[in-house]
């Protein structure tokens, strides 16, 4: 009789465990200096229990791989450490190709380094997965982000790089402007001379436009921008400020993480999300072989929070997070418009698609001079 | 007397020579080793230990038989033919004119002419975007309001990314030659002058012959630096269809995912590339006792008289320092204080806060490490790149033409792919390099190896042998004539050496942004990733406190050892 109570009693505090946030986690730290922390752990990432808090400080720190998006990257980091003051952050920052090389070469020596990293390609973050290079686990901000903006334990999506079409308010009408509404509005020969495009080679959101445009509207539509002879330029970033100094007009591939800097300080541009939207996602991940593992488990449960994810966002990037609030000023603007429907694709085909899209590409546009 | 190099074999000698050959054996183990594991890559279909990998041509198959590198690889060497020519002929003028004429104000444009190399290549070339964009750049817009014409200039173009390495370049070799110029026996020239030989013969018939290892060593140099360079044929000729090797490499490592076995091959086209060059470099200097300069007596020699064209020849320095120096730099600084850029100057685009941002502690670690790499760093390579030479000159002319060779191969590999090549090699090491400050001193070596060792050559090749052979016959050892008689005569080329790499190091970005830790972040790496994310009035702020600061380290250093003049003197 008494096994059974108590083993009625267990299952009763498991039942209450589930359903009140505070208990779910068991009792809190035995360190007084942690209570702050677990009090925001209670509060945001419910399930999440004490003991990795406790672990994570005892290891002290978390080193994070991240892509070159410096200011809410350090927003966030800045945010963290004022919550966890026992685990420092560090950083290393590099463009998306040489982050995964100098990854890549660390697992294959089993030298691990970082704890967090983060990705420009889904693509990429899927195969890591399937190779047994991140870690599992389900963050409890889990059910937040749809099946389009994870795999569940593996990544999670940080923001939506949008792509759309960006032109200076200066050197185009509102009037021309409106045929930059739709993606078909590219091919109009009123850009002649006037329009820039980045090379798909710069890759991730500089390339995902172009396999889009191929497999939606054909090589003809290609063919069209070339016949508009527009200037190649080879990165998103020399690309966006080419268009906020007014020496091109019209930019057809452009992502807002090029030009939300340059908005806000208060360059004379616009762009449009034309319908389907096109977006590839920005993955974060646990390296498989962190050599930090509970503090790399805080930082990623702290990344999905509604705190950490709304600082990163408001400088990062469009929200993932399923009936997440936009805290970017742009989303306040009338003008500013995030697409409704995007177009579906295939990230391994995107992958897998590259030289055939780049041999389209220099065929109908750049052309052999 | 001492036996001839050609009568000694690596390890016919003392303990000394030996200790000398295992000492050239570690460094060239050390070069050897990047090299090999990216050409050991480039045959791979996966990075080197990837499980899924294995052997393949496709990657050379790729690179040797499509026409796209083909294309590359030809636009890469005309383009650093042509630059290394023009960068030559005009560094050489303005050496000429500074260090050998009575041209006014000579003693303050030798310094000047320094400047152009505190600006990294690639901020250079924002600046001339920001300048010669031909819609909006600060140069047209101004054109444009004055005559009503297009454009001035577009910097979008062949012609543009030949200006901005030639002006970059120019003054590179106006160091080198100023030096070779100022050093040459002064009673050869005299000899020429009295038996009535003209000004313009005795400079086709004496002079060059004398300064050619100089021209030479620089030329090649000159030319594997534009050849592996990527971010100014990428920025401006990417846009006109104009592509080389590295802008092709720099792609395959821009991809996601990244190719870094077909860049690996790419890099290897270079190196031929090198090879090629360095034996006609070898060709050109392989008698250095010809060149002998500093002998036991002293030097005087006489300063050409212009006349009245010495106002002319000031005009003439003056237009290379406002292109190259004022233009870049009034860019520059313009661009810092914008809040982004733009042609379309009005208050409200003014701002402070780049220069608030950058000036934050976070940003004081790099600024001292960058310090504490170039100088420490620096002069570490210094040392090393003497000490190379000095045990090079003591083994066969079969060891010296092979290290001679294979010291030029890390220079001519693009930064991207050699960073990469050390990642491959280092990061399994259990040894504690990986992840250190000694990783960027091994790419700072590797990537200044063919310019140190062949400054430091030539400093030693400069020296009459006698005067060793001297010391050597009243008993003292090699390393004692060396410390004794060899180090003091060409003290002002080490000095010239350490403030040359002191410069390179500050300014390198492409290596290390791929080697840098956290505790190891150089004023660079911050200034790229400000770039990358899009900031570029942050990142020209940064440019503009790196260039302000190396150029008071200099004139600091100038005005208590001399630093700068002793470049330019040695």
């Amino acid at each position: 009789m008494k096994k059974h109570v108590v083993r009625l009693a267990l299952i009763a505090s498991l039942l209450a465990a589930g359903t009140t946030p505070g208990l779910a986690q068991g009792a809190g730290p035995a360190d007084p200096k942690l209570q702050a922390s677990w009090a925001f752990m209670q509060k945001e990432m419910p399930g999440a229990p004490a003991s990795l808090l406790e672990e994570a400080c005892k290891e002290g720190r978390v080193m994070l791989y991240h892509g070159t998006w410096v200011q809410a990257q350090d927003a966030q980091v800045k945010r963290f450490q004022e919550r966890f003051p026992c685990v420092k952050v560090e950083k290393f920052t590099a463009d998306t190709g040489q982050r995964q090389e100098r990854w890549l070469a660390e697992i294959r020596a089993n030298r691990h380094v970082a704890d967090i990293v983060q990705d420009t390609d889904p693509g990429f973050l899927d195969a890591q997965a399937a190779a047994g290079t991140l870690l599992d686990y389900k963050i409890s901000n889990d059910a937040a982000f749809d099946e389009a903006a994870k795999r569940t334990g593996f990544w999670y999506a940080s923001r939506v790089a949008l792509v759309g079409i960006a032109w200076n308010t200066d050197l185009v009408s509102e009037e021309e402007a409106k045929k930059l509404l739709r993606w078909e509005g590219i091919i109009d020969p009123v850009w002649k001379g006037r329009a820039a495009v980045v090379d798909p080679a710069a890759g991730g959101v500089a390339y995902l436009p172009w396999y889009i445009w191929l497999k939606q509207f054909g090589p003809d539509f290609l063919q069209k921008i070339g016949d508009l002879k527009p200037r190649i330029v080879s990165a998103i970033v020399p690309a966006s400020a080419s268009l906020a100094s007014g020496d091109i007009a019209v930019l057809f591939n452009a992502s807002e993480t090029g030009l939300l800097p340059l908005l806000d300080r208060g360059a004379p541009i616009r762009w449009s999300l034309p319908e389907p939207g096109i977006g590839p996602m920005t993955g974060q991940a646990i390296a498989r072989f962190a050599p930090h593992p509970n503090a790399a488990k805080l930082f990623q449960e702290y990344a999905f929070t509604e705190e950490g994810y709304g600082i990163w966002q408001k400088l990062g990037g469009a929200p993932a997070r399923r009936g997440f609030q936009d805290q970017r000023p742009v989303a306040k603007e009338k003008w500013y418009k995030v697409p409704a429907v995007f177009a579906p694709y295939d990230r391994a085909d995107a992958s897998l698609s590259l030289q055939s899209v780049m041999d389209a590409y220099r065929k109908l546009v750049v052309r052999p001079q | 007397m001492t036996p001839t190099r050609a009568q000694q074999g690596p390890f016919s000698a003392d303990w000394g020579r030996l200790g000398g050959f295992l000492f050239l054996a570690f460094l060239l183990a050390l070069v050897a080793a990047p090299i090999l594991y990216v050409i050991y890559g480039s045959f791979r279909s996966g990075a080197p230990g990837a499980a899924d990998a294995g052997f393949t041509l496709e990657n050379w198959r790729t690179v040797y038989l499509s026409a796209p590198y083909l294309s590359a690889l030809w636009n890469t060497v005309a383009l650093s033919a042509i630059v290394s020519m023009l960068a030559l002929l005009l560094g050489g003028a303005l050496a000429w004119l500074v260090g050998r004429t009575d041209m006014p104000g000579r003693n303050q444009m030798a310094l000047l002419l320094v400047v152009p190399l505190l600006i990294s290549n690639l901020i250079t070339t924002l600046a001339w975007i920001a300048l010669a964009a031909p819609n909006a750049g600060f140069l047209n817009a101004w054109f444009r309001s004055m005559t009503g014409m297009r454009t001035l200039f577009d910097i979008y173009s062949f012609q543009g990314v030949v200006l901005v390495h030639v002006l970059h370049f120019a003054s590179f070799a106006y160091l080198a030659l100023f030096a070779a110029l100022r050093s040459i026996d002064a009673s050869l020239e005299e000899a020429s002058y009295m038996l009535g030989v003209g000004p313009v013969r005795t400079g086709l018939r004496m002079t060059l012959p004398l300064i050619a290892p100089t021209l030479a060593t620089s030329f090649l140099i000159i030319f594997v630096l534009v050849a592996e360079n990527f971010s100014v044929p990428t920025l401006l000729g990417s846009p006109v269809g104009f592509h080389t090797l590295p802008s092709l490499i720099y792609q395959n490592m821009a991809v996601t995912p990244a190719h870094p076995t077909l860049a690996a091959a790419a890099g290897t086209m270079l190196l031929w590339v090198a090879l090629i060059g360095a034996a006609i470099q070898r060709r050109v200097t392989r008698n250095a006792s010809r060149y002998v300069t500093v002998t036991g007596k002293g030097n005087r020699f006489r300063l050409v008289r212009l006349g009245r064209w010495r106002f002319a020849a000031l005009g003439f320095v003056a237009l290379y320092l406002f292109l190259a120096v004022v233009l870049p730099y009034f860019a520059l600084m313009l661009g810092s204080f914008m809040s982004f850029l733009t042609a379309n100057i009005r208050p409200g685009v003014f701002t402070l806060e780049n220069y608030a941002t950058i000036l934050v502690g976070d940003n004081l670690e790099p600024v001292l490490n960058s310090l504490l790499l170039s100088a420490g760093g620096g002069l570490a390579l210094t040392i090393l790149y003497l000490g190379m030479s000095f045990f090079l000159e003591q083994t066969s002319k079969g060891f010296a033409r092979l290290v001679d060779y294979v010291t030029m191969l890390p220079s001519a590999i693009p930064a991207l792919i050699l960073g990469v090549g050390l990642i491959w090699t280092f990061v399994g090491w259990s040894v504690p390099i990986y992840g250190t400050m000694a990783i960027l001193l091994i790419a700072y070596f590797l990537r200044n190896l063919g310019y140190g060792l062949r400054q430091a050559n030539n400093a030693f090749s400069q020296i009459a042998r006698e005067l060793t052979e001297a010391a050597r016959m009243t008993g003292a050892s090699r390393l004692r004539a060396l410390w004794d008689i060899s180090i003091p005569l060409i003290r002002p080329a080490i000095l010239s050496l350490w403030t040359m790499l002191f410069i390179f190091i500050f300014m390198e970005v492409s290596a290390t942004i791929l080697l840098y830790t956290p505790d190891t972040r150089t004023m660079p790496t911050v200034l790229w990733n400000y770039m990358s994310s899009g900031s570029q009035p942050h990142a020209f702020a940064i440019a503009v406190a790196q260039a302000t600061l190396v150029f008071v380290v200099l004139y600091l250093a100038d005005r208590r050892f001399g630093l700068l003049r002793k470049t330019l003197e040695r």
